[in-house]
């Protein structure tokens, strides 16, 4: 029985992950380990300026290149030349006339015989085009002196408006009024494993992709467009996945098309791995943001109200900008109880890598502005930084900023008392101000968050938000279960085990989640935004509860006595009035089978209705919310400007824990990126526009020497919509992360921090001035 | 890629297109990102007898295919040299450490050489053979520039030899990454000191990527004699660092923050 009093068999169990053994081992396949008889490799040729248009293209020396098989351009293209799921505006292949919004825009295709065959050749594609002055900059592309597309660089605009929100009058009521200014840069999702795809005209005489990636059916959905070819005859199936953390939601299709252009015109399977040089050039990073914060509070602390304007760098291309940047508008005035809010968040094209998803999707950027302010505010009135949190966080019966009335009762507080609790707060306070006392050249600093993150698509992404579950009993008992969200290390496939083996009672060892593959599944949307334990749970969950009632039906008949009576155990049924009345699951399986009794079944996952005004912003943005507490412990050598981060409290509602490990996995795993974010990771470009950090050898992800020690805390809110009350976590444990981080290094050096990375450069400037 | 057994064969193999792989963990990165400026690799994979730290009596010389891992578990090093030990355990990882050479980190030339660094401390010198020969040249000769030594065709560095130092001086090191392993140096100092009654008898400071080569800090070794180990004579040479050094902005970090944190570096030493 678990602490809330419920008698659970699998959910909240801490057991191995499913695919575990093969990944440590190395057995696992991934993209690069699949080859096909008569293979090409692709090579992108891409336009090298950033900014420009297009006049010719010559592919006579790539072609005549050693190895080649073709070369293709914009006439190649047989159906639409545009790739984009949020904003159509990519274009596959560069024709001439075109506009050219970054350095790597494609110009060409080579297939040839080995990868590095393709990609020498691909260097040899020339362009002839008319070079236009670039805009790198978020405040000079808002001046629109330099125009990228259209007539205008804003392309999308989105508000929360509550209360009274002229910013004139908002601010009346209000005993102290601070402002800040904050800049969260770019990062890189700098996943273990490269993008990789192949495509092959399959047994079907259809195309099938094969590939690394978080969402198969936005790569059908995109290979069927370019290609001019009905949906059906496109079949994704999602290879092992090697780390994604956003970076493979639209991105992928970037890399199919190519493939299945090149497969269409040569009637080959073809192959595009990407190297990590390539590969950090070419895909989306999370969204730079600058962001100008007002917040007026009463003496003791409660926020009355905030205001917000924000401006996020898109780079050429839309893609998932809006999405993403709606996504800051909802979370920027911070998890809690405001009367009057203001928010406006801007998105910018520039001439610089489209950006797009990542674990946060826009959100840590704002949380990093909002969170930052809270900390002065607290400072400013003397008041302690997690009670001010407490006293403005939500509760059942309050609204969010957006004005949604949350009807459950959440963890957000709950969070916030353990946290407290767990670190020892008061005398972790004292601890740091004794070292520091004693220290000279090393100061300790401690830092708070307090973040909610609402769940699965929201109020802008209904259209997407479903998910559906195949499974089957055989009639050896084991289990096997399709879903249309991806297994891309986050644990899903285990937690969706945990699901089936909660209802049917059968032990995960004999339960397979298999790949992802279009074909089975109807279009799941994508496994982005935290919602894989919600939605794909749920199908699995509505699937698993239709097998159980034939199941039930069988053990019935065989035990001879009411269906009613039959209860699940661990791999058996028995009857409720005689335990000893007991059958095994496998036979049920066995006998099922016999009588013809077909045990599949599908499940369906639909979001509950969204209710939003998007010209005010205002309603319910998001199913649900996840929430979340952080108390971090740094060291900051005060020479050379060097943090260290010593010890992290991480308190998470997660609805309900299914899988245990799991979230334990997410939430050390998500700090330490989101530690990369305020620490360590800085793309820099040159003054063409290419970027210089191609390698991690410049661009420095956290290593096993920067883990900080872990407390954490789960809190168990049930979501009365969530299968067993569960949210979800993916996401939630980076997001608190930057914010905390920077809060705990200004505490340490006595100064506001306003941007990240806190770069030594950066943070030895802000020490050394007086 | 060539592998020569003894040193006749080595030599053989020694001419104007050919490039040294002693570990391959510098040589390898370049080879993958821009190629080699080379026709032949000549790998010292098989050569015999050459992975040694031999005790000569006033002096200890290591041999060329000699890995990081070997000479940090050296107990000479260990009892001698901790300025070596302390630069050496900021390389890389494990892994490198357990390829990677000290002689193939002279040849590479890096400013932000560690292992470097500490020789520069320790004035050693490098035994270079050819057909010709074997001359003699002390590290501050022998590394010219980035990338950049005095290496002639036909010639490998055979051996270094540092001079055995006083069991009493105090050896210091500090290194500035981007993070605490796996990192290239942005700035590094160390110095090897001997105090009497507190005060300066000797000091050696050499800094690390603030200059196109390791550097020597001459005017502050000489500034240094005679005055007290306290925080005044810490400002004072402090500032005198940062005249010193001539860094430059890389993809790492700028020249101010260089030129800042090696006038830090010797504020840390005092403390």
């Amino acid at each position: 029985m678990n602490k809330n009093g419920i008698n659970f068999k699998a959910v909240g169990k801490r057991v191995n992950r499913l695919e575990g053994k093969e990944k440590v081992c190395g057995t696992s396949k991934y993209i690069k380990d699949l080859e096909f008889e008569d293979m090409v490799y692709v090579a992108i040729a891409t336009a090298n300026v950033a900014h420009g248009i297009l006049k010719s293209i010559n592919v006579e020396e790539a072609k005549a290149s050693k190895g080649v098989v073709d070369v293709l351009t914009y006439e190649d293209v047989p159906g639409k030349n545009e790739m984009g799921d949020v904003v159509a505006d990519y274009p596959a292949l560069l024709k001439p006339g075109d506009k050219i919004a970054y350095v790597g825009d494609y110009v060409a295709f080579v297939a040839a015989e080995s990868p590095e065959l393709a990609r020498q050749a691909a260097k040899k594609v020339r362009i002839d085009y008319k070079e236009l002055p670039p805009v790198f900059d978020i405040d000079e592309a808002m001046r629109d002196k330099i125009v990228i597309h259209g007539d205008t660089n804003i392309k999308t605009h989105y508000v929360v408006k509550k209360g009274e929100y002229d910013p004139e009058k908002m601010f009346e009521n209000c005993d102290l009024v601070l402002e800040g200014e904050f800049f969260a840069d770019y990062q890189e999702q700098a996943y273990l494993e490269p993008q990789g795809v192949i495509a092959i005209i399959d047994l079907n005489n259809t195309f099938t992709v094969y590939g690394s990636m978080q969402c198969p059916y936005y790569v059908q959905n995109g290979v069927a467009e370019v290609l001019g070819i009905p949906y059906s005859d496109v079949r994704v199936i999602q290879t092992e996945t090697g780390g994604a953390f956003g970076g493979k939601e639209d991105v992928p299709t970037y890399f199919a098309v190519p493939a299945a252009l090149v497969a269409n015109k040569l009637k080959r399977p073809a192959k595009l791995c990407l190297d990590r040089e390539e590969d950090l050039q070419l895909t989306s990073k999370r969204h730079p943001i600058k962001s100008r914060y007002k917040v007026g509070v009463t003496d003791y602390g409660r926020i009355r109200a905030l205001r917000c304007e924000a401006i996020g760098d898109m780079g050429g291309h839309g893609t998932l900008s809006p999405i993403v940047l709606w996504r800051s508008v909802v979370h920027a005035a911070g998890a809690y109880d405001i009367k009057n809010v203001s928010v406006d968040v801007y998105g910018v094209y520039t001439n610089k890598v489209p950006c797009g998803a990542y674990r946060g999707f826009g959100s840590p950027q704002v949380f990093f502005g909002v969170e930052s302010m809270m900390d002065q505010i607290a400072q400013e009135l003397k008041i302690d930084r997690l009670h001010i949190r407490q006293i403005n966080a939500l509760e059942k019966g309050k609204t969010t900023p957006t004005g949604h009335l949350l009807n459950e009762d959440i963890g957000a507080k709950e969070t916030i008392t353990k946290i407290r609790e767990r670190s020892d707060w008061e005398q972790l306070q004292k601890e740091v101000d004794d070292f520091n006392k004693n220290h000279k050249y090393v100061k300790r600093g401690l830092g708070v968050s307090h973040i909610h993150y609402g769940v699965a698509l929201g109020a802008m992404g209904q259209r997407l938000d479903a998910s559906g579950a195949f499974v089957q009993v055989f009639k050896d008992g084991t289990i096997g279960i399709q879903i249309g969200g991806t297994e891309m290390g986050q644990g899903a496939k285990t937690t969706m085990a945990l699901i089936a083996s909660e209802i049917l009672g059968q032990d995960i060892s004999k339960i397979r989640v298999y790949q992802p593959d279009t074909a089975f599944v109807p279009d799941s949307g994508p496994t982005v935004a935290s919602r894989t334990t919600l939605f794909s749970g749920n199908a699995v969950k509505l699937a698993c509860e239709q097998l159980l009632i034939k199941m039930k039906t069988v053990a019935a008949g065989h035990l001879n006595v009411p269906k009613e009576n039959i209860v699940v155990g661990e791999k058996c049924f028995y009857d409720h009035d005689n335990p000893d009345a007991c059958i095994s699951f496998h036979e049920v399986a066995q006998m099922s089978d016999t009588e013809n009794e077909g045990l599949s079944a599908t499940g369906w996952f639909k979001t509950p209705k969204l209710h939003w005004d998007v010209e005010k912003g205002f309603g319910e943005a998001y199913v649900t919310y996840s929430f979340a507490t952080n108390v971090v412990l740094v060291e900051v050598d005060m020479l050379t400007a060097h943090v260290q981060v010593l010890k992290v409290f991480a308190g998470h509602d997660v609805g309900r824990a299914i899988n245990l490990d799991g979230i334990y996995g997410q939430v050390q795993g998500g700090f330490v990126q989101g530690m990369g974010y305020a620490l360590y990771e800085v793309l820099k470009h040159d003054d063409k526009g290419h970027l210089l950090t191609t390698n991690f050898n410049t661009l420095t992800i956290p290593t096993i020497q920067e883990m900080p020690e872990f407390e954490i805390e789960i809190v168990e809110a049930p979501f009365s919509k969530g299968p067993f009350g569960a949210k979800g976590i993916g996401e939630p444990s980076l997001i608190p992360a930057p914010a905390a981080i920077a809060n705990a290094v200004s505490h340490a050096i006595g100064k506001r921090i306003t941007q990240i990375p806190i770069t030594k450069d950066y943070l030895l400037k802000v020490i050394s001035e007086s | 890629m060539v592998f020569p057994r003894d040193e006749e064969e080595l030599l053989e193999q020694l001419d104007e297109n050919s490039i040294i792989l002693n570990g391959g963990t510098d040589i390898m990165v370049r080879n993958r990102v821009k190629g080699l400026n080379a026709s032949k690799i000549v790998s010292l994979d098989k050569l015999q007898d050459m992975d040694k730290i031999i005790d000569e009596g006033d002096a200890i010389r290591i041999l060329a295919k000699t890995t990081y891992s070997q000479i940090l578990s050296n107990k000479t090093v260990q009892q001698l040299f901790p300025i070596l030990q302390m630069t050496i355990r900021e390389i890389g990882s494990t892994q490198i450490r357990n390829r990677g050479t000290l002689t193939g980190n002279i040849v590479n030339a890096s400013p932000a050489g560690d292992g470097v660094l500490a020789l520069y401390l320790l004035d050693a010198l490098l035994v270079i053979r050819s057909k010709e020969g074997e001359r003699t040249v002390r590290i501050d000769n022998f590394i010219k520039g980035p990338g950049n030594t005095a290496l002639e065709v036909g010639e490998y560095v055979h051996s270094v030899i540092i001079p055995k130092c006083s069991k009493h001086a105090a050896h210091y090191f500090k290194k500035v990454g981007q993070r605490k392993a796996m990192a290239i140096s942005i700035a590094s100092m160390g110095a090897i000191y001997t105090l009497k009654k507190d005060m300066f008898l000797n000091l050696k400071m050499a800094f690390g990527s603030v200059a196109p080569t390791v550097i020597r800090a001459d005017e502050i070794e000489a500034m240094a004699l005679g005055m007290e180990f306290n925080e005044t004579t810490a400002t004072i040479l402090s500032q005198k660092a940062k005249q010193t050094v001539k860094p430059i902005s890389d993809v790492r970090a700028s020249s101010e923050y260089r030129k800042e944190v090696a006038g830090n570096l010797v504020l840390g030493m005092f403390e």
